[in-house]
């Protein structure tokens, strides 16, 4: 391969950047290329590398002349399409918000962007003076350069949603920020997806390659506290936990020094219908240990819990002995010992000694009860669901406690804290638990919780009587009605699962990534105040009040906003919405917004939004996005009705810039490929030979 | 205009679909409402039938084989055209009840479900098992869709949820409620005395979810209007102030929601069984009339005379009183261009058309080279005067020959496909490159024009050939897309409703993938040379392809770029990383890292050519894959039913058959090639 070049060009480069020396390169004779590859093998358009450029200057231009190679520019290029091409995917599992953040706004993003742009930017500098067949590359890469300007300029833009109701003033654009404040206290403002514990891009990819699970939405525990607000001598916060994609309320979590909690969801399917949810509740051993779904008249489910740590109760509860007597028994489990007596409502009170420091005295028996204002009495028209009032005096004869309990046939074991510790375990065995009640109505699931955190389940029908057990140890699913063997067309199924320690928190929701915004974030924070500190739970649009030695602190959880009255001086007001549709009314052909933009000085002006049509007001753009549409009780969309019309709101301080660079770069390209042979072919070294 | 006037100057002459000729003309072009859009019934036909049975031309579905090898085919002869089909249905549809016509061809759905084959019957999916599967996995699916959780289905299941919706659509097909013929209320005086008039008739809960039924969402147009009043009586109670807020119900605000949802009145409402709520409707009685006469002569079946007539009064009537009141009503001109392009297949005669052209031309390629001149760009096709006195003469004129008949079958294909889009943009209004078939089709034409162009411009007969063999194989996947995927012509995505970006920004992304997969195709071919031949790829080649890639380049520059101006005009930004942008994004990138280290020489001639093929695959990504493997994937089987079995596995062998090309040819040179 035979090149010359006007190295003299070169040098002259150097000149004019004031400090190269001016040696004949050496490069010039050792072949950079196959002379059958390069597109242009002519001496005085030939390709010169930015290495060669720079080989005999110092360390720095030599760097210089390095970043800014082609072998470098094709590793950037490379680099840049595939994280690309796998961010695709990541956003497809994750989401479009998750993908900015792990991704296109992470600071190792944006440096293959600085690595591209000193790629650029170099390439075109160290071929100072350009010669003309070099223009349309030059043009090339400063379009690059103006259009990364511009995107860089704008990278604080504008960009949230301003939602507008109908004869309503919407001033108030939402970010994709959060903000946490205190009242009279200061505030903070954060990516809420920083804290998530969304998998970074590095783990994406093991993920995909099957070398680590898949990140699922759940709980995230900072690995260290983030502080929000710190104000040593008012209220700190510091984030401990977030879960973006929660539950609308409060529900439990695991805590390692909780107390139990069982949630209960029963589902119907009837008969050719299919299986939804009738309910769902958390119940403690405390405060709720007792729910009735009432979604059927004729089938009331009534769900009732209670703990024990007596090993013969656990025993007895799963496999009951029969009951002898017709009018019922107590069973008593005291101190490792199971005693059981007759129960003989004809005579009441009756008094039973347990032990020396145990002596029961029953002096209410009813069989069908009915609460009414009158206070409690048998009413034959009530269901049958025996019960016992027992006082139980602990203690030694002389000095006995006593407490009142009330003692349900069909919950063996109405557990409130009164039957902790020091208290016996006390069953109201009577038939009517067992055996089929003709007439009778009623499902009753009863629960008891043993030292050995697992839940005994046994439900009852009223009409059958003892219908089936289950042993608990975390999640537990089955049919109380119309399961195997069951003729019964309607199928009822409960759904349990058992935390042993759990604390309230909100529950993590699977969603599709296009559906965030739709369940609720919550976040944790610890909130400290003059030495003493709490933590508390918050969701999105939500306050709470924590309770601390120095007062009442007030935290108030939203996203944040920009107030386009205060910084733009206007705002909106929906005069109507429409959205049009095709023939048929089942297919959207546009969605059109008239609003009234009101000026700072009551001026009001009537604008039409529509999709193609943004309105302009102020340096701010106003889009049609999309609309709330109204639901019915039953959650179908009312068609042509709305409760809102949604906008995008950006500013683009960047826009010029960006389509300067794309015309630049365009034309540059074009002049590159088409318009090169023409203009190497002006000065007179130029070669003969058409260029492509 | 001048489009149209060519295509229907190509489609005179063009036989009619065999078996509808014994149907009255006026009855094919009867325009209908079917998926949003108004077309002639003989298209809405061919639409409906197609997606309940998966074919256009369906019959009696007969049991053939025995014991294992049981199987459904259709008989032999008992094909019929769509509409006579969907007449059928409607004539009788106790008797089609039990008859297998929902395409299921899923084999463990089929068996889970008791089918003997890729078609059920409405009667089979009534057994209370298959019912409950079905119902089940719809209740899943909508459940979490509501929620707005991932929706986690097995295959099974969402096969299951497709033959649910078949069923559904047999069910209104066969109730002649799967099309509309007038609507209900058109002016605001008739909307006006509907809600004044009928709305007492039909408050009352909305009966279904079944948005399709016009009583059930009249009933929620009129309860919304209601609440309405309710909330505007409530806040003027609540005092002065709130009511100045609240916008005073006007007396336009029902009428206005009516308009909004614009429900029609089907075939089943107006022909079939005419409604007493219809009998009362306010409005011109004459579509009425006509609609309840052909109801009668289509539902019983009676003489061609009394079907025309009837068909030809209904069509009058709804010319007269709903056309003025539509929107875009096709006029006569349309429905008969709309029919003739149903009938011509364009596109199906283009890529014939266009492997002809391309094997011809190949033909003509390989006499050449065998006559004299190695083939490539430097190959000198029909320069006059050229060694006149050579023996191959011959030989080369006949060569010749062989190459203008490529190019003329090539410029036919270009015709074609020019009248074809032609046509589908006069009858859509709007860009006609909107979807995946049309994407496919225009990619198709410029592939043929561009080789043809390229082939002219540098006397390289190679892009003729690379440009007919692309533009046949892509037209030909173009066909094999199920209808549903495009070919047939359906409404806009409202964002899309811009002609002017539709035609600056997407027309010019998507001719980019031509020139791309023209030099996709012209590497291949000219890798298997290299193969064959030993030695590497030519430089003249080469440069053959690199000006390939270059215009593909500027365009795919270009019109991702315009895509940002659109999206920053339409959105609010330039650039917001959604997959679309970024895949185009990573095709400009993939194709600017052969080109930059073509300078450097580490990417020599035949590495251009292999990156020429591999580089497309990031096209077929952009193309196909950003929709149909990223876009379904938001359940576990991120591969949704999109055809990726044969997109994969294509893909996987192209990449080897060039992989093991480019072996061969560096084994064949003693020396590896360092890109390849």
């Amino acid at each position: 391969m035979q090149r010359r070049h006007a190295s003299g060009r070169v040098d002259a480069s150097h000149g004019a950047r004031g400090s190269a020396p001016t040696i004949p390169p050496p490069y010039l004779a050792s072949p950079v290329t196959d002379p059958q590859t390069t597109p242009d093998a002519s001496p005085a358009t030939a390709f010169v590398s930015s290495r060669a450029r720079t080989r005999d200057r110092g360390i720095a231009m030599r760097v210089f002349g390095w970043l800014s190679s082609v072998r470098m520019a094709a590793l950037t290029i490379a680099t840049l399409a595939i994280v690309i091409g796998v961010a695709t995917y990541y956003e497809r599992d994750y989401g479009r918000e998750a993908a900015a953040t792990a991704i296109y706004d992470a600071t190792w993003f944006n440096l293959i962007f600085a690595c591209l742009t000193i790629t650029v930017f170099g390439a075109a500098a160290v071929r100072w003076p350009w010669r003309p067949h070099q223009y349309g590359f030059v043009i090339v890469h400063l379009g690059l350069l103006t259009l990364i300007a511009g995107f860089w300029i704008a990278r604080d833009r504008l960009d949230g949603m301003l939602a507008a109701e109908p004869g309503k003033k919407a001033h108030r654009i939402q970010l994709s920020t959060d903000r946490l404040a205190v009242d009279g206290g200061g505030s903070a403002t954060f990516d809420p997806l920083e804290h998530a514990g969304i998998p970074s891009f590095a783990r994406y990819c093991l993920q995909l390659a099957r070398l680590a699970p898949p990140v699922e939405a759940g709980i995230h525990r900072l690995p260290e506290p983030a502080t929000l607000i710190d104000d040593p001598d008012g209220v700190s916060v510091r984030l401990l936990r977030l879960v973006d994609t929660g539950s609308e309320e409060l529900g439990r979590v695991p805590s390692a020094d909780g107390a139990p909690a069982v949630k209960v969801e029963v589902l119907a399917r009837p008969p050719g219908g299919i299986e939804a949810s009738v309910g769902a509740t958390w119940l403690d051993f405390a405060e709720t240990s007792e729910h009735s779904f009432d979604f059927m008249r004729s089938l009331p489910v009534r769900v009732m819990l209670g703990r024990t740590a007596s090993a013969e109760a656990l025993e007895d509860f799963l496999a009951p002995p029969p009951v002898a007597h017709p009018e019922g028994e107590l069973a008593v489990y005291w101190r490792g010992e199971r005693r059981r007596f007759a129960l003989t409502p004809a005579a009441l009170p009756q008094t039973i000694d347990v032990a020396d420091d145990l002596q029961l005295v029953v002096d209410l028996y009813v069989l069908r009860p009915r609460f009414g204002d009158a206070g409690l009495s048998d009413d034959p028209e009530a269901a049958l669901d025996p019960l016992i009032r027992v006082r139980v005096g602990t203690g030694p004869a002389t000095a006995r406690a006593w407490a009142n309990l009330p003692v349900f046939a069909r919950m063996p074991c109405y557990a409130r804290a009164i039957l902790g510790e020091g208290l016996p375990t006390l069953f109201f065995e009577h038939a009517a638990c067992y055996a089929p009640q003709p007439g009778e109505q009623g499902l009753y699931v009863q629960g008891l919780l043993g030292p050995d955190d697992r839940l005994r389940l046994r439900w009852v029908r009223a009409s059958r009587g003892l219908a089936g057990t289950a042993l608990v140890d975390g999640e537990w699913r089955g049919a109380l009605v119309g399961g195997e063997g069951d003729a019964s067309p309607m199928r009822l199924t409960l759904a349990t699962s058992l935390l042993p320690r759990a604390e309230p928190g909100p529950e993590a929701v699977r969603m599709a990534p296009e559906n965030r915004s739709r369940a609720r974030r919550w976040i944790e924070v610890e909130v400290a105040k003059a030495g003493a500190s709490a933590r508390t739970w918050i969701g999105l649009y939500g306050a709470t009040t924590v309770q601390l030695p120095a007062g009442p602190v007030r935290l108030t959880y939203a996203p944040q906003q920009h107030d386009l009255e205060a910084r733009n001086g206007f705002a909106i007001e929906l005069t109507r919405f429409v959205e049009g549709m095709d023939p048929g009314g089942l297919g959207t052909a546009s969605y059109a917004s008239d609003v009234v933009v009101l000026g700072k000085d009551g001026a009001r002006d009537q604008r039409h939004i529509s999709m193609n049509e943004p309105m302009h007001e102020n340096g701010v753009t106003l889009y049609q996005s999309s609309f709330d549409q109204l639901r019915d009780e039953a959650g179908r969309e009312i068609p042509g009705a709305y409760r809102a019309s949604v906008f995008t709101a950006a500013t683009d301080p960047g826009r010029v810039l960006k389509y300067l660079g794309s015309a630049l770069l365009v034309l540059g390209i074009i002049v590159m490929y088409w318009l090169r042979g023409a203009l190497a072919r002006r000065p007179a070294t130029a070669s003969p030979e058409k260029t492509p | 205009m001048t489009l149209v006037r060519c295509a229907l100057v190509l489609l005179i002459g063009v036989a009619a679909i065999a078996g509808e000729a014994a149907l009255p003309r006026e009855l094919l072009g009867l325009p209908v409402l079917h998926q949003n859009r108004v077309k002639p019934f003989a298209v809405a036909a061919d639409e409906v039938v197609h997606s309940i049975t998966g074919r256009s031309q369906f019959g009696e579905v007969v049991v053939v084989g025995e014991g294992a090898d049981e199987a459904l085919t259709i008989a032999d002869g008992s094909k019929r055209p769509a509409i006579e089909t969907l007449l059928a249905w409607m004539r009788r549809p106790q008797e089609w009840h039990g008859k297998r016509l929902l395409y299921c061809p899923w084999l463990p759905l089929q068996k889970r479900l008791g089918l003997k084959g890729q078609w059920a019957s409405l009667a089979e999916l009534e057994v209370p098992e298959a019912a409950a599967f079905i119902r089940d996995a719809r209740f899943k699916a909508a459940d979490a869709r509501g929620k707005g959780w991932k929706v986690d289905l097995t295959p099974d299941e969402e096969k299951a949820i497709e033959l649910g919706s078949r069923a559904d659509e047999a069910r209104a097909a066969f109730a002649g409620q799967a099309i509309g013929l007038a609507p209900l209320a058109t002016d605001a005086a008739q909307r006006a005395r509907v809600l004044a008039e009928l709305g007492p008739l039909l408050v009352g809960a909305p009966a279904a979810a079944d948005e399709a039924d016009w009583r059930a969402r009249l009933r929620l147009v009129l309860a919304e209007i209601e609440r309405k009043r309710a909330g505007a009586v409530a806040a003027q109670a609540v005092g002065g102030a709130t009511a100045a807020a609240q916008p005073a119900p006007s007396a336009d605000a029902g009428a206005d929601l009516l308009a909004q949802s614009d429900i029609w009145l089907t075939a089943d409402d107006l022909a079939f069984t005419p409604d007493e709520l219809v009998a009362a409707w306010p409005g011109p009685q004459e579509v009425a009339l006509f609609a309840a006469a052909w109801g009668e002569a289509v539902t019983v079946g009676t003489d061609a005379t009394s079907l025309h007539a009837t068909t030809l009064g209904l069509d009058r009537a709804l010319r007269s009183h709903v056309a003025p009141r539509v929107e875009h009503y096709p006029s006569e001109r349309t429905i008969a261009i709309e029919l003739a392009y149903r009938r011509a297949r364009p596109f199906t005669w283009a890529w014939i058309a266009f492997l002809i052209g391309g094997i011809c031309t190949a033909i003509g390629v390989a006499a050449l080279g065998r006559a004299g001149p190695r083939i490539g760009a430097d190959a000198v096709v029909g320069q006059p005067g050229a060694a006149v006195a050579d023996p191959a003469v011959a030989k080369r004129a006949n060569a010749n020959g062989w190459t203008r008949v490529g190019t003329v079958a090539t410029v036919i294909g270009i015709l074609w496909t020019l009248a074809g889009l032609g046509v589908r943009l006069h009858i859509t209004r709007f860009g006609a490159v909107t979807n995946l078939y049309e994407t496919v089709v225009y990619v198709a034409l410029l592939v043929a024009v561009l080789g043809l162009v390229f082939a002219r411009l540098t006397r390289a007969p190679l892009y003729a050939v690379a440009g007919g063999v692309g533009a046949g194989l892509c037209a030909m996947v173009g066909e094999a897309l199920p209808p549903d995927l495009g070919s047939n012509i359906s409404q806009l995505q409202p964002v899309l409703r811009s002609q002017f970006w539709l035609w600056v920004h997407v027309k010019t992304i998507v001719a980019s993938y031509a020139a791309f997969l023209l030099a996709m195709v012209l590497g291949n071919i000219v890798l298997a040379q290299a193969a064959l031949r030993g030695g590497g790829v030519e430089p003249g080649i080469s440069r053959a392809l690199y000006r390939s890639l270059q215009v593909g380049v500027v365009l795919c520059a270009a019109g991702t770029l315009l895509g940002g101006m659109w999206a920053d005009y339409a959105w609010g930004r330039f650039w917001g990383w959604d997959p679309k942008e970024v895949w185009a994004l990573v095709i400009l990138l993939t194709y600017l890292v052969p080109l930059h280290l073509r300078y450097v020489g580490i990417v020599g001639p035949t590495g251009l050519a292999a990156w020429s093929v591999y580089g497309f695959m990031s096209v077929i990504m952009s193309w196909y894959g950003v929709n149909f493997l990223l876009g379904a994937g938001l359940h576990a089987y991120a591969f949704g039913d999109g055809g990726q079995w044969i997109v994969l596995p294509l893909c996987a062998a192209q990449i080897v058959l060039t992989t093991v090309e480019l072996v061969v040819i560096a084994v064949r040179r003693g020396r590896a090639e360092p890109a390849g």
